[in-house]
């Protein structure tokens, strides 16, 4: 599938890296090393150190003890600029651009032609047009940032680690923000890239990219690498069971359930419209209906109305136009805090802008979503003893890491904070649960111990909406999967006998069968 | 291979901040006297003299101290709770006014219910002006940092109008309200001082924030309003009403604080009184970071350099607003604290090794190799 890199010179080698950040071990005795010229892709949970190591390739963190030695050589690096001095590369997750500058002014930022008093525009621009040309990398070099697709800021990043003289290129989960057809580009981009004699080391935890594309890939567990292997020699579920340290299957595919028009409907969303702002189609007259014991996925590309669908489902947001049905309630002018007491349950697509605070606590943040009934209620402690060990109990019980209630969510990882939102969601047993890409910035462990979780609510009958960016996912995980474009619902699709393949022509709006 | 981690013997975070904040004061005080040509230690001295030396000194310092610990907790209140109410200065004005008029226009009545009815009638003019900010900024979405700022001029000029035209004292010459009836004056509590009973509203009025913001269900979600609106919103708050309350009751706190001050110590309400205090009140909650305790404590510590400078006044003859230079820097100084702490934390990891004991670069090279090995 992928050629064999033209060269075993190692350019890159960790040895015996460990990084402790208080009691926790980030990285213990991590051993690594990168072929130049080759995608050397790192896979592993959340939490299993990752992201460290990478953060002390870069130089933004030292390690307490090992090495790292560059083309042989050993190296210490006590900043960013060390490491890109080196030619080491990175792009993070959540780009790190200044938006109301053009591309090409993004990409020599910090590094500008011309002296220090002055930067020179015209070499600037002549200097990115080179590099569009050498590493057939094309973004329009006189827009401003802010108004490119997701896809073109990638390509920014890189083309700034390039400018910077990177010969190797770190990216951090680079697909977690893109569309099915971004990843492709992506893809072939890199693959270019490594011919031009690039090496790249590519962290994700989607095995089914991290085959499309690597060479070698090593696995990491619990701060510690567990191996390393040539890509064409290993598979999907030998990657996973080293991942999760055990024997887990990729293809969990729920049993039938019995059709569900002759269950009653739980949550039902009448005709329901939001207003198109830029960026988004906003809802046009929308219905949709969620059955007792079934799973409905909802398939879009960003932007298509489903964070408005969401939201509105929620009761987090109005609908300009429309009802909102609940258990066969109007309940379109409650609020979410009065769905919530009537039995739903809510995962926010954006975990830090919605879920959770990062200034509160655990305990706080799986308390917040409690309504008091009455005035009295008010002034009642916020958390008794009892709630404080249920809280902890809850915690070990979804693998939250620390189980601690005490513990800031802001020094929780990522996929730590997001089971913490599952077991304050999905702990009282709703009848109807709303997830929002609930397992973006999570790993296996983790999505699999959700998904269990979700196909016993509903096997006890409750309603599930299911969004998600991750079509495998959705096609594995729903009963009915529905397409959205442009605001409307464009197709339905049984996962049992369709493909993934099949709602990506619908979610470009390429194929048409309106309902 | 195993690590240990050597546990560090800690002070209690709250009193390390009040050794330090207390050094600091003595060191630029000292420097500042030095360069003055003053002896710091006559100064130490006649600072301890004129504000801890007895009963007297002591209840000044408290007395001084009351109204700004109210008008402390109103600005802790609406920060912690994510909005930034800046007229609490015309609140307290106005609430003073309020509670001047009412302290001498009704009755006399039996004295705790009239004491209370100046009290009530001073937190609702004050919560009047603020609900009308908040309304604005939560139905218009009208910054309240601008409108309760300029807020300010109207509403200080309205109490000034109200003392010089409708509830003027025609005794006398300039703008003053009359005299509030004895039944409406907190009791003395040390005579000879200006400390009174109205202590005990103090302390009621801390109890019960305590309780509330440090305990209660609706301080956990007001301190999720200040922490983030949209998780707020998320998990099912009202967030208008919130908003509302928020502002409206940081208002009522701040014209409580003025209509104490009337009832306590000025017993009538004339312009220019207590010109400043909001905003020292704002300051204070600031440094306190918004906690209950911390208002109580920093209100008592501001009233005391206030008294303290006086006393190096009076005794070394160093001016008073030389004083004020000094707490200003120390103010300065224990509010850009945390950034402090943080830069200077930043820089030792970078320099020296991130945990256990700090060594240079070079060794901790060296330690690696061997390690290694």
């Amino acid at each position: 599938m992928t050629s064999a890199p033209n060269s075993t010179e190692i350019c890159v080698e960790l040895k015996g890296i460990t990084k402790r950040f208080g009691a926790v071990v980030a990285n213990e005795d991590v051993s690594l090393d990168v072929r130049s010229g080759e995608i050397h892709a790192i896979v592993g949970e959340n939490g299993a150190g990752k992201s460290t190591l990478m953060s002390i390739l870069h130089g933004m963190q030292l390690p307490d003890t090992g090495h790292i030695l560059i083309d042989g050589k050993e190296r210490i690096f006590h900043s960013a600029r060390d490491a890109i001095a080196l030619g080491i590369g990175m792009v993070h997750q959540h780009f790190m651009l200044a938006p109301s500058l053009t591309s090409a002014e993004n990409i020599v930022l910090g590094y500008e032609p011309g002296t220090s008093l002055k930067s020179n525009t015209r070499d600037a621009t002549a200097l990115v047009r080179e590099l569009f040309n050498r590493f057939d990398l094309q973004v329009p070099p006189d827009t401003p940032v802010r108004e490119l697709a997701i896809g073109a800021q990638q390509r920014v990043e890189i083309l700034k680690a390039l400018h910077r003289g990177a010969r190797i290129l770190i990216l951090d989960e680079p697909t977690a923000v893109l569309s099915p057809e971004e990843v492709e580009t992506l893809f072939s981009r890199l693959r270019n890239l490594r011919s031009s004699g690039i090496t790249i080391i590519f962290i994700s935890h989607k095995l089914r990219e991290v085959m499309a594309l690597s060479d070698r890939v090593t696995v990491m567990r619990r701060g510690k690498t567990v191996e390393t292997l040539t890509t064409s020699q290993t598979d999907q579920n030998q990657l996973a069971d080293l991942m999760v340290g055990s024997s887990v299957s990729s293809d969990g595919k729920p049993r039938p359930v019995p059709a569900s028009h002759v269950r009653e409907s739980m949550l039902r969303l009448q005709s329901v419209q939001s207003p198109t702002r830029p960026g988004n189609s906003g809802l046009k007259d929308l219905d949709l209906d969620i059955r007792r014991g079934e799973i409905v996925g909802i398939a879009a590309i960003e932007g298509n109305g489903q964070s408005d669908l969401m939201e509105i489902a929620a009761g987090v947001a109005s609908p300009s136009a429309g009802q909102v049905f609940f258990k066969g309630n109007d309940v379109t002018r409650l609020h979410v805090g009065q769905r919530r007491a009537l039995g739903l349950a809510y995962v926010p697509e954006d975990r830090h802008r919605d879920a959770i605070a990062l200034d509160s606590t655990a305990a706080e943040t799986f308390l917040s979503t409690r309504r008091p009934k009455n005035w009295i209620d008010w002034f009642r402690p916020a958390m008794s003893a009892a709630d404080k060990a249920r809280i902890a109990d809850l915690m070990q019980d979804f693998d939250v890491r620390p189980a601690d209630p005490d513990v800031l969510c802001r020094s929780m990882s990522g996929g730590n904070q997001q089971k913490l939102v599952f077991a304050r969601e999905l702990a009282d047993n709703a009848d109807c649960i709303l997830l929002g890409q609930p397992t973006r910035g999570i790993d296996i462990g983790a999505s699999r111990a959700l998904f269990e979780r979700i196909w016993r609510s509903r096997d006890k009958g409750a309603g599930v909406l299911f969004l998600s960016a991750d079509l495998d996912e959705l096609f594995s995980v729903a009963d009915r999967i529905v397409v959205m474009f442009d605001g409307r619902i464009v197709s339905e699709l049984d996962p049992q006998s369709a493909v993934p393949r099949d709602a990506s022509g619908f979610m470009t709006g390429a194929a048409h069968a309106v309902l | 291979m195993p690590s240990f981690e050597p546990v560090p013997f800690r002070l209690p975070a709250g009193l390390v901040e009040v050794l330090a904040t207390f050094g600091i004061i003595a060191v630029i005080g000292a420097v500042t006297l030095s360069i003055m040509g003053a002896s710091p230690v006559a100064a130490g001295l006649a600072a301890f003299h004129g504000t801890l030396d007895g009963t007297y000194e002591i209840a000044g310092v408290v007395a001084l101290s009351l109204p700004l610990i109210i008008v402390g907790f109103g600005a802790s209140i609406c920060f912690k709770g994510g909005y930034y109410n800046l007229g609490l200065e015309s609140q307290l004005i106005l609430g003073a006014a309020a509670g001047s008029i009412a302290g001498y226009y009704a009755g006399p009545l039996w004295s705790p219910f009239q004491i209370t009815l100046v009290l009530v009638c001073g937190g609702l003019a004050g919560a009047v002006v603020a609900a009308v900010i908040a309304w604005l900024r939560v139905h218009l979405n009208v910054d309240e940092v601008v409108s309760s700022l300029l807020s300010n001029y109207i509403v200080i000029l309205f109490a000034i109008f109200l003392a010089t035209y409708p509830f003027r004292d025609e005794s006398r010459f300039n703008g003053a309200m009359h005299r509030i009836l004895p039944s409406a004056r907190m009791p003395t509590m040390i005579s000879g001082t200006e400390l009174t009973w109205g202590v005990l509203v103090v302390v009621a009025v801390s109890l019960v924030l305590f309780w509330i913001f440090h305990r209660s269900k609706l301080g956990q979600d007001w301190a999720l309003m200040g922490r983030s609106v949209t998780v707020a919103r998320s998990a099912g708050i009202d967030v208008k009403k919130f908003g509302m309350m928020i502002m409206t009751s940081s208002g009522f706190l701040a014209g409580l604080a003025g209509a104490f001050m009337i009832s306590a110590t000025q017993h009538r309400y004339f312009a220019n009184l207590a010109l400043g205090l909001g905003f020292d009140g704002i300051l204070i909650g600031m440094i306190a970071r918004y906690r209950i305790p911390a208002v109580v404590f920093w209100a008592l510590a501001y009233s005391w350099m206030l008294l303290a400078a006086d006393g190096i006044e009076q005794e070394v003859g160093i001016p008073s607003e030389f004083a004020q230079v000094v707490i200003a820097i120390v103010i300065l100084g224990v509010a850009v604290r945390i950034g402090l702490l943080q830069w200077v934390r930043g820089w030792r990891q970078r320099w020296f090794k991130s945990s256990g004991t700090g060594s240079l670069p070079a060794m901790r090279m060296f330690s690696a190799n061997r390690e290694g090995r």
